[in-house]
Order: C-alpha cells, then sequence, then structure tokens
C-alpha cells in the first residue's frame, strides 16, 4: 500500500544472495517481455487495463501485492513498535477498504464493461461531463500517486542501503536507478499485463515473505505470552487498552484509510480489469481475509521487537526496526541467513509491485484524462499509447531525481504521515464514487464544489498549530485525520446542493 | 430457476420474507443491495466489538499469551472479514451476473 522508507539494516549480502536477487530482478523483465508478446492490439486499453482482462489467480494476486507493500511489513512493523498492541488498527482499516469495495465495486464494473474504462475519471466523465469536475479528481489522483511514487522510490533506496559495502549515500543512488530502471523497462514492454504477471511472482514472494516472518519471531524471540509480560513490565502502555482519544483514533484510520485506499486509482483499474464479475468478486472474498495475514504479523514483529529492542530506535528510524531484527537473526545461522535473503526479496517485490502500478496508473490519467481529455481528444491510440510510455519515463527520471536529492538533504518523514497526507486528499472522491454511482440525482456542480471545499479544507489543517484555544486546533486534535472533517464538509455541500439544484429545476 | 434456486439457498440470515418489500422487491434480488441497512447493521454490531473502546484503562487479562481486548479485536475482525467474503460470493447484486467476457 504504502511504500517504506526504511533502512534494512542487514549485513552486506554475499555473492551468492546478491545472485539470488539479481535472478528475481531480471525474471521481472523476462515477464515483461512475455508481456509485449501477449499485446492484442496497440491501443490505451490493451496497455493499461490488458485488453479483454485477467484471470482470478492474476487478479487476486495483483490486487494483493498492490495493496501491501514494503510499508505494510516495515512501515506498520514500525508503528507498532512506537505504540505496541493499540497499532492493531491496521487490521482492522485494511479490511475495511474491502468492505468499502462494496459500496461501489459491483456497478462499477458493470459500468467498466460497458464502456471500457480506462481510468478512474472515465467514470466520472461519463456519470457528470463536467470537465471542471474531471480535471480536480484527476488531479487529486496524480498528486497523491506522486507524493506515493515518491516514497516507494525513497523506499527502494534505503532497502538497498545496507546490502553492499558502498557508502550509504552511493548505495541509495544505485537502489534507485537500478530498482526503478528494471520497473521501467518491463512496464514499458507489457504495461498492464507486465505488472499484474510481475505481482504474481512479487505477491507469492510477500506472502512467503510473512509466513517466513511469522515463524522467525516465535522461533528467536520465544512466545507471545513471554512477551506481552515483557512489554507489561517495561511499556505498559504498550499492552492496556486504547484510551478514549486512542479510540477516536482507531475509527479516523478505519474511516481514512479504509475508504481512501479503496480509491486508488491503481486499486479501481484492477476492478475495471477483472475478466468477469465472477472473478472480481471471489478475489475480493479472498482479500477479506489478507490483513489477518499480513497486518496482524508486521503488529506481532512490532510488538515483539518493543519487548526485545525496547530503545534501540527513535522516530522515523524506529520503521527500521525489522531490519535490526533481521540482522540478529541473521548472525545466528546460515539457514537464518537464507530465510532473510527471502524476506529481502519480498520487500522488493512489496515495494516493487505497488510502485509499478502506481506508476502505470499516473501513466495512465495524464495520458487519457489529461492529455486526451484537454489538449489533443483526437490524438490516435497508437500516439497515446507511445506518449502513456514517455510519460512513465518522465515520472521516472523526475521523481527518482527528487528522490535522490532528499535523501541527501537528510530530509525524513515517518511513513505514517506520507500515508495521512495523500489519504486525506484522495478522500474526497468518496462521494463522486459511492454516492453519485447510486444516487443518480447527485448533481455535477455540487459535487465540484464539494470535492473542492472538502479538499482546501483537509489540506488547511497542515497549516492549523496544535496548540492553543482555536476551534481547528480543537479539531486538529480531536483525533480524527483532516479528511475525515474535509469528507463530512464534502458531502454536506454535495447533497445539500443536488437537493436544492433539483428542487429548482422542478419549479 | 437455477438463478431461483440459488437465491433460495444464500438467502440472508436475517431476511425475513414478509410484507411489502417481498412482493414487490425481495431483499436481496434488488440491485446494488449491498446498501442494504441490515448488511450495515451487523457492520455496526462488529465495529463496535472489534473497537475496544468499552474496556477497562487498567485492564490487564491475557488470553493465549496476548492481552484479552487484542483477542476479541482480532476475533472481531476475523468475522468482519468473514461476513464479507459471504457478500462477496453468495450475494454478489444479481444484475452483475455472471458476465464471463
Amino acid at each position: 500500500m504504502i511504500a517504506a522508507a526504511a533502512e534494512t539494516n542487514v549485513i552486506p549480502f554475499g555473492a551468492g544472495a546478491l545472485a539470488f536477487i539479481g535472478v528475481y530482478l531480471l525474471s521481472m523483465v523476462w515477464i515483461g517481455w512475455l508481456g509485449m508478446r501477449a499485446k492484442e492490439e496497440n491501443t490505451l486499453r490493451d496497455h493499461f487495463i490488458g485488453g479483454s482482462g485477467v484471470g482470478f489467480f492474476v487478479l487476486l494476486l495483483t490486487l494483493f501485492a498492490t495493496q501491501y507493500s514494503g510499508n505494510t511489513i516495515l512501515g506498520f512493523s514500525g508503528k507498532a513498535y512506537r505504540i505496541g498492541f493499540a497499532w492493531l488498527t491496521c487490521v482492522h482499516f485494511m479490511t475495511a477498504i474491502v468492505v468499502t469495495y462494496l459500496l461501489f465495486a459491483p456497478k462499477l464494473f458493470k459500468l467498466a464493461k460497458q464502456h471500457a474504462f480506462i481510468t478512474p475519471t472515465d467514470y466520472l466523465a461519463h456519470r457528470f461531463n463536467h470537465r471542471g469536475l474531471n480535471l480536480l479528481a484527476t488531479l487529486i489522483m496524480v498528486a497523491s500517486l506522486m507524493n506515493f511514487y515518491l516514497a516507494q522510490l525513497t523506499a527502494m533506496g534505503r532497502a538497498v542501503e545496507g546490502l553492499t559495502t558502498l557508502d550509504p549515500e552511493t548505495a541509495f543512488l544505485w537502489g534507485v536507478v537500478v530498482l526503478a530502471g528494471i520497473m521501467l523497462v518491463y512496464e514499458t514492454m507489457g504495461g498492464f499485463r507486465a505488472v499484474a504477471w510481475t505481482d504474481v511472482i512479487q505477491g507469492g514472494v510477500l506472502a512467503l515473505g510473512f509466513l517466513v516472518l511469522l515463524v522467525l519471531i516465535f522461533k528467536e524471540y520465544g512466545s507471545m505470552e513471554q512477551t506481552t509480560r515483557t512489554l507489561l513490565q517495561i511499556a505498559p502502555e504498550k499492552v492496556l487498552p486504547p484510551k478514549a482519544p486512542e479510540v477516536r483514533s482507531w475509527i479516523s484510520y478505519i474511516l481514512l484509510l479504509g475508504v481512501g485506499a479503496a480509491l486508488y486509482p491503481q486499486a479501481i483499474q484492477r476492478i475495471y480489469a477483472a475478466r468477469s464479475a465472477r472473478i472480481l468478486r471471489k478475489s475480493l472474498a479472498v482479500m477479506a481475509f489478507m490483513p489477518l495475514c499480513t497486518a496482524l504479523v508486521a503488529v506481532l514483529v512490532g510488538v515483539t521487537a518493543a519487548a526485545h529492542l525496547a530503545g534501540e530506535l527513535q522516530g522515523a528510524s524506529s520503521d527500521a526496526v525489522l531490519g535490526v531484527m533481521l540482522r540478529h537473526i541473521q548472525e545466528q545461522s546460515l539457514f537464518g541467513y537464507a530465510l532473510v535473503v527471502i524476506i529481502f526479496a519480498a520487500i522488493l517485490g512489496a515495494i516493487m509491485s505497488t510502485a509499478d502500478s502506481t506508476l502505470l496508473s499516473m501513466s495512465s490519467m495524464v495520458t487519457k484524462d489529461l492529455y486526451m481529455g484537454f489538449v489533443r481528444p483526437h490524438a490516435s491510440q497508437a500516439t497515446l499509447t507511445s506518449l502513456g510510455k514517455w510519460i512513465s519515463t518522465v515520472f521516472v527520471v523526475v521523481l527518482a531525481a527528487l528522490a535522490v536529492w532528499l535523501n541527501n538533504s537528510g530530509t525524513k518523514l515517518t511513513l505514517v504521515e506520507l500515508l495521512e497526507m495523500k489519504f486525506d486528499m484522495l478522500l474526497q472522491l468518496a462521494p463522486a464514487f459511492m454516492i453519485a454511482i447510486h444516487w443518480q440525482r447527485m448533481r455535477a456542480g455540487p459535487v465540484f464544489a464539494g470535492m473542492f471545499a472538502g479538499l482546501v479544507f483537509a489540506l488547511l489543517f497542515f497549516w492549523v498549530p496544535a496548540k492553543g484555544d482555536g476551534f481547528l486546533t480543537m479539531l486538529k486534535n480531536s483525533g480524527f485525520h483532516p479528511g475525515v472533517y474535509g469528507l463530512l464538509l464534502n458531502i454536506f455541500i454535495g447533497v445539500t446542493g443536488s437537493w436544492i439544484v433539483n428542487a429548482r429545476s422542478k419549479t | 430457476m437455477i438463478e431461483a434456486k440459488r437465491r433460495r439457498h444464500s438467502a440472508f440470515p436475517l431476511d425475513k420474507p414478509s410484507g411489502r418489500r417481498h412482493e414487490s422487491a425481495p431483499f436481496m434480488s434488488h440491485p446494488h443491495n449491498y446498501l442494504s441497512w441490515r448488511i450495515w447493521t451487523v457492520y455496526a454490531v462488529l465495529a463496535g466489538i472489534s473497537i475496544p473502546w468499552y474496556w477497562p484503562a487498567e485492564d490487564t487479562r491475557m488470553l493465549l499469551g496476548f492481552p484479552l481486548w487484542v483477542v476479541v479485536s482480532v476475533m472481531g475482525s476475523l468475522a468482519v472479514s468473514g461476513f464479507t467474503a459471504w457478500l462477496f460470493v453468495c450475494r454478489w447484486p444479481n444484475d452483475e451476473a455472471e458476465d464471463e467476457a
């Protein structure tokens, strides 16, 4: 879901392990080539959605690999290290994402098949036919994904930092360049097919990584009872039930991420890409159980580290807690070393699988919704497909350069801060997708006004002081995210505005 | 015929076939029935159980090596997953039927 910006802190890998990682990465390029050979036609839909769509196995693993990223392993375990069992909320908000699909996936899938949608904005254009709304929604989605992609490029660099004997800055640079380069090559060759097929490998390795991680944690650090009792002694607040402000934070996270992540453009495009309703509903049914196999494991890792590695890491560095644990395991035996290599491959796969789908989604929206929508509506499909590939290249070059520059300048944010900022924006798309898809009398003007007002209101909170007596300061400290307040305003404007417009048009 | 049989077998447990609703628009055969208030009531109850708002602040009871509130919360999440999977597999709105491409 979110990329990780965390050091792995493992001991530098030997030639064998690096060769294994190299073969793993080259297999992605090979899959990209297979995707290119499977191409049916040189059209936008074929490149960005995979033509007639994908089957159950591929859809399930591409949904899984796209939704669960390096952050699920690194960021979630880091947060659980900081706050303890209270981060169990991540299991609930990851489940809430799948629950949210109930609200719009069936109807959106049907419309997508009927009208050959490619991007999320295609649905908005079909539903509202309002250029301002199309532009605003596209800009929100592209801005959110740029944030997302940047974080993942940073994660790629950080993941590689500890693996070689190079100095950290050089290793970071090479990590970003090589991994982003490989991703760009296979995506440019095979488009959606390459991304979805590589997700099968990446998702498979990710699932294996979680399993290995679960076994290793209990083997190396003892039973959960021992961990819980130790934590009760040294940091009881990480074991006790959350207090009222934390409970409000749970509810806010479930709303913010449950709704916001369901609206990720790449997630919506995977709904479009299902070959049939049967395949989509079965994939989503399996996805409903994934948080218990992934996010919950990450919480157990973080809590175990909090008990056994107390005080070793602070702030943003605590996202590296898994790396510290892996280093301990790596030092134990050759078998432990081999398992760490598998977990590392899982982390790389998790980061890349989310990054590639993000890149493809950004490229599709700029090509289809901005260039074709506003600049050259009659451009040929071949021209647009070719342009889409160039746009991917530009995104990779610019954002990779930015990631390297930010790393060298020493700017650090914890992963959860990055996560919240973009969800505050994405959440503002909810009325247009989840209410308007059912309520045919919802009007374009009020939806646009609501989306704009909700976005501005949510973003303004970043400048509201955290201390003081003002109303906005009180809201900021209430435990709910700014995006949730923005969404309430957004719904109010969209719904009441539509009622007023409808009433006036009757008279 | 087959569709009607399938629908009967997977009837929603809380849905009593009574009154006008059943005659005019059977609860679960209505398009986009995921908006049913009954479904979201079940989710509200499960969320009420899963979110640990009702536990005493100093509760240190444990079960299976975990804090008791964590076990209850995870069980609640498992129930949400199971219910959601059931809705997707058995209750997908009919007008989105199996339109294999």
